[in-house]
């Protein structure tokens, strides 16, 4: 670790007089492994990839560049690259780097299981899960992946303002697809555990898991859905909701007026029941890390509190641009090198108010949304619009029953929200998404207008 | 073999074009090693994939210039299968040394296990490749500066037009790319492309909507020749002017009529993903078992083309090195072809259509899209219009998702209107279009002569590549429709 931080803090010395740099150094290795069905395994990968990412302030103007290639001329280059940048910009006084900040949390994001744990290990779990999805369920008799993935990444910041940290996290994920055969047609639904210890997954569970997704989904179709049942959203469906609700609470959206919650601090935005945080070092969450992007602490943020929206997540830049009393969350992320901080979620999390087993006793006669359609561009973070297709079921008794048509569901953000009634304890990371998930209950009104 | 033990390498005369990156740290001699490593490793087949990629990203917001970043990236990722299992190892530091490291990992990853295999001769002659993204006006013989001030030109435009939040982002990535694999040489591309996306959003009584444009081009600075960056602000402007006007979209089965933009993002995710080989090699895609059936009307010839001079998702040999060629998806409503790649060849033969592709040299390839699109029919926009008593009109598609298994889809419409008594009515609010992709295809009821393209980004496996897709405009018997409305 101390050779990337060696390695940030060498940039600096190429700094002029008058100007600010920050170097963010990054080295990642990452395996992957694939199997098909019956446990063939179609693709092993293994890489190890390092880059650096400088930010360079000058006359309130800032410029990045960012390279893979770390040689000493390689590094002057991408000063030089992002000095030029920065002169083809304009001034922003609302641009700076941040102030160094003492790391008090001690939350361990680091196991050393993922480092010892082999790579016959990894390709076994694929395999073992692939072989196991088939055959619990007469009617799914095949997969279209089984798959493994880790990633191990050290980090290093430093900057011309005093900035020095360094990071290191690690996570796996091992997720499955079940394809059923149904009627109507293949249907196909997933599970996946994410975790920072691969010997710590129960392979057979997930693959239960999976195949009872599915399963739930290749009945026949019931009855009409009755509008004035409640409804059960599953923790894929919170998920891509949440994701958004995210995207909303961040300060370049805030303060640029992009967001469904532009203008709604200290306003109720969500029934009096939900709590919605972002714990920047929540250990199920694989973005978790001791530091943002830009080397200031993580932290738990709260975003809506009893119904009412009380924060924003800010990077240091977001912070500044809306001003008066807004600080730094620690919330600048970055996916690689490549792109400077930007304010975005780490881990948005939903206060529990029940166990999943009271919360679905007290659906009894609900909806069930299982999955939705048409998420990536149907649910806008900036009017908040919510146009997807929903999948799901029918509960009975708590208990799932006939399957149902896809629903349309045009609602919006803020409906949901104010929709809430109650949040089970069965949190889980959601593949893809800075959301850490519960199984939620709605009000009948949300889904009411939907045919 | 020469006397390091590296395989022999020929060469043809050809003379790669100006654009390509001889600056590719790897000579040939080291591409031998590499792949010698493999086989000798008890591998099977081999590949490097050697890619130097330079990025370049400027960002107008709030009416400044909120971000301008270069990045240059330079890796390899090696490829390895042994007995039909593959291993893939990647690293950008780009070496002999390292690439023959990641050689060896690749080897164990396929699960080979001979280390004392004889050296094979490898074929290293480099095929003549003519780019199909050629830029007449490069993009890094222009000034971030000069970019800039294209970026104000298309903000000053879009609020001159009314609107008052503008975001614009200009993006060109120039990529030089090798493919050396142990039966079929080495093949050199070099790809340009450049895109301009603009954004805005328009306030009016508590209201607001968004508006956007992102027209995009296989080339370079070019890009603005053909579309005057005003051009673009005005008409993201008006198409967020205009939905501030929208009543709710009624709901509901309805007849609906896609414009050229839709319809091809409806090719491309309701069908296209779904004849992508992996997915038919898996049994996953509802398309796996109906090859020489009959998936859509008549009316319907669909096709993937990465040959087209200028195409945002054009290239001329895919990343696994084999030359692209045109490929017929549906031909007259008949399912006739499939994507496929090295992995997953056209079921039944060896025969691959050129689709290999990947993200960077970080991914192995997948079978993807290029540019795919609806051949014209014979009929007039206003024919369509005129056949529709009341119905939905969309323009344009934001953005969905469908699952390849079931066919289902759903499509966020971005610019909607109501059609009654076959004229275009008021504009509508954000709807959604639900459906099967099979369903949708059969129902198509008329095919106008209006084809054009867009482009995009497409998702897949988390490997983001650039497509376009086009279509005419198509009516569509019925679809659900889901708007706030009523029916």
């Amino acid at each position: 670790m101390a050779e990337l931080l060696k390695l940030a803090e060498g940039v600096l010395a190429r700094a002029a007089p008058g100007e600010e740099l920050e170097a963010y150094a990054v080295h990642r290795t990452v395996t992957t492994v694939q199997a098909g069905t019956g446990g063939v395994i179609r693709h092993v990968g293994r890489a190890e990839t390092r880059g650096v990412g400088v930010r360079l302030l000058t006359n309130a103007r800032m410029g990045y560049a960012s390279t893979a290639d770390v040689s000493s001329d390689g590094l002057t280059t991408t000063v030089i690259r992002a000095r030029q940048n920065a002169t083809a910009g304009d001034p922003d006084e609302a641009v700076a780097l941040p102030n160094p900040e003492p790391v008090r949390a001690t939350t361990v994001l680091w196991d050393k299981a993922l480092q010892r744990t082999s790579l016959e290990t990894k390709i076994g779990l694929a395999t073992h899960l692939a072989r196991r999805v088939v055959g619990i369920h007469s009617q799914i008799r095949s997969i279209d992946t089984a798959e493994y993935y880790d990633e191990q990444v050290l980090t290093a910041v430093a900057s011309t303002c005093g900035v020095r940290s360094e990071d290191r996290q690690g996570f796996a994920e091992l997720s499955t697809d079940a394809i059923g055969q149904a009627a109507g047609g293949n249907v196909a639904d997933y599970s996946y555990w994410c975790g920072r210890d691969p010997t710590a997954v129960d392979v057979d569970s997930l693959a239960q898991e999976a195949v009872s997704r599915t399963g739930r989904l290749m009945g026949q179709l019931g009855k009409r859905r009755p509008t004035d049942a409640a409804v059960v959203l599953d923790r894929a469906v919170v998920g891509v909701l949440l994701a958004a609700v995210g995207r909303a609470c961040s300060g370049g959206a805030l303060s640029s007026g992009r967001s469904a919650f532009a203008g709604l601090h200290g306003s109720l935005v969500a029934a009096s029941e939900v709590d919605l945080a972002d714990d920047g070092l929540c250990p199920a969450a694989p973005a978790a890390a001791l530091v943002d992007g830009e080397g200031v602490p993580r932290r738990r943020t709260d975003l809506i509190r009893a119904g009412v929206l009380v924060g924003a997540l800010h990077s240091v830049t977001t912070a500044r641009a809306i001003g008066g009393n807004a600080r730094t969350t620690g919330n600048a992320r970055r996916m690689t090198h490549k792109s400077p901080p930007r304010a975005a979620p780490a881990a948005l999390v939903l206060r529990p108010t029940c166990s999943l087993q009271e919360l679905l006793a007290v659906a009894g006669e609900a909806t069930y949304l299982q999955q939705v359609s048409g998420s990536h561009s149907g649910i806008s973070s900036i009017t908040g619009r919510v146009n997807v297709g929903g999948i799901g079921f029918l509960l009975h008794d708590g208990q799932p029953s006939s399957r149902l048509a896809t629903i349309s569901v045009a609602t919006s953000l803020q409906a949901f929200l104010s929709s809430i009634l109650m949040v089970a304890d069965d949190v889980q990371a959601v593949p893809g998404s800075p959301v850490v998930a519960s199984t939620v209950l709605c009000a009948p009104s949300w889904l009411a207008s939907a045919p | 073999m020469d006397d390091c033990g590296c395989s022999t390498l020929r060469r043809c005369d050809y003379e790669p074009p100006a654009e390509s990156m001889n600056a590719l740290p790897i000579d040939e001699e080291d591409l031998g090693a590499v792949l010698d490593k493999a086989l000798r490793a008890g591998g099977h087949w081999a590949e490097v994939f050697l890619e130097r990629r330079a990025t370049e990203t400027l960002r107008l917001a709030g009416g400044g210039v909120a971000e301008i970043r270069s990045d240059l990236d330079l890796g390899a990722g090696v490829r390895v299968v042994t007995a039909g299992r593959a291993g893939y190892a990647y690293t950008n530091v780009v070496t002999r040394r390292s690439l023959v490291e990641a050689a060896a990992a690749a080897a164990v990853a396929s699960g080979a296990t001979s280390s004392a295999r004889a050296a094979l001769s490898i074929d290293l002659r480099q095929r003549p490749v003519l780019p199909a993204q050629h830029a007449r006006r490069p993009p890094t013989d222009v000034t971030a500066s000069a970019k800039v001030e294209l970026l104000r030109r298309v903000d000053t435009a879009a609020r001159s037009a009314g609107v008052r939040d503008v975001t614009a982002t200009h993006v060109d990535v120039t990529q030089s790319m090798l493919v050396a694999t142990t039966d079929s040489g080495v093949a050199e591309d070099t790809r340009v492309r450049t895109r301009l996306t603009c954004q805005v959003s328009a306030r009016r009584n508590g209201r607001m909507q968004t508006g956007f444009d992102g027209p995009g081009i296989g080339g370079g600075m070019e890009l603005y020749d053909g579309d005057a960056p005003e051009a673009i602000g005005v008409r993201a402007a008006e198409r967020a002017l205009r939905a501030l006007n929208g009543i709710e979209s009624p709901s509901g089965r309805l007849p609906v009529i896609l414009g050229p933009s839709g319809g091809g993002l409806l090719l491309h995710e309701a069908c296209g993903h779904g004849l992508e080989a992996d997915a038919l090699t898996r049994g996953s895609s509802i398309y796996a078992h109906t090859s020489g059936e009959r998936v859509g009307s008549e009316l319907v010839t669909a096709v993937d083309d990465p040959t087209i001079a200028a195409g945002f998702g054009s290239y001329a040999i895919d990343d696994e090195g084999a030359e692209a060629v045109r490929t017929v998806l549906l031909d007259r409503g008949v399912q006739t072809g499939a994507l496929s790649d090295r992995s997953n060849p056209i079921a039944g033969t060896t025969q691959i259509s050129a689709n290999g592709r990947r993200a960077s040299y970080a991914h192995p390839p997948l079978s993807r899209m290029s540019n795919t699109f609806i051949l014209p029919g014979g009929s007039s926009v206003a024919d369509l219009l005129g056949s529709i008593e009341r119905g939905v009109y969309v323009v344009r598609l934001r953005g969905g998702d469908v699952d390849v298994t079931s066919g289902e889809f759903a499509f966020a419409a971005a610019e909607t209107f109501l059609i009654e008594n076959g004229e275009i009515g008021p504009p509508l609010l954000s709807l959604s279009l639900l459906g099967n992709g099979p369903d949708a295809l059969a129902s198509v009821e008329a095919v106008a002569d209006d084809l054009s393209f867009s482009q995009a980004l497409c998702g897949k496996a988390d490997q983001w590549i650039p497509v376009s897709y086009g279509s005419p405009t198509l009516l569509i018997g019925g679809l659900t429709v889901t708007g706030a409305g009523s029916g």
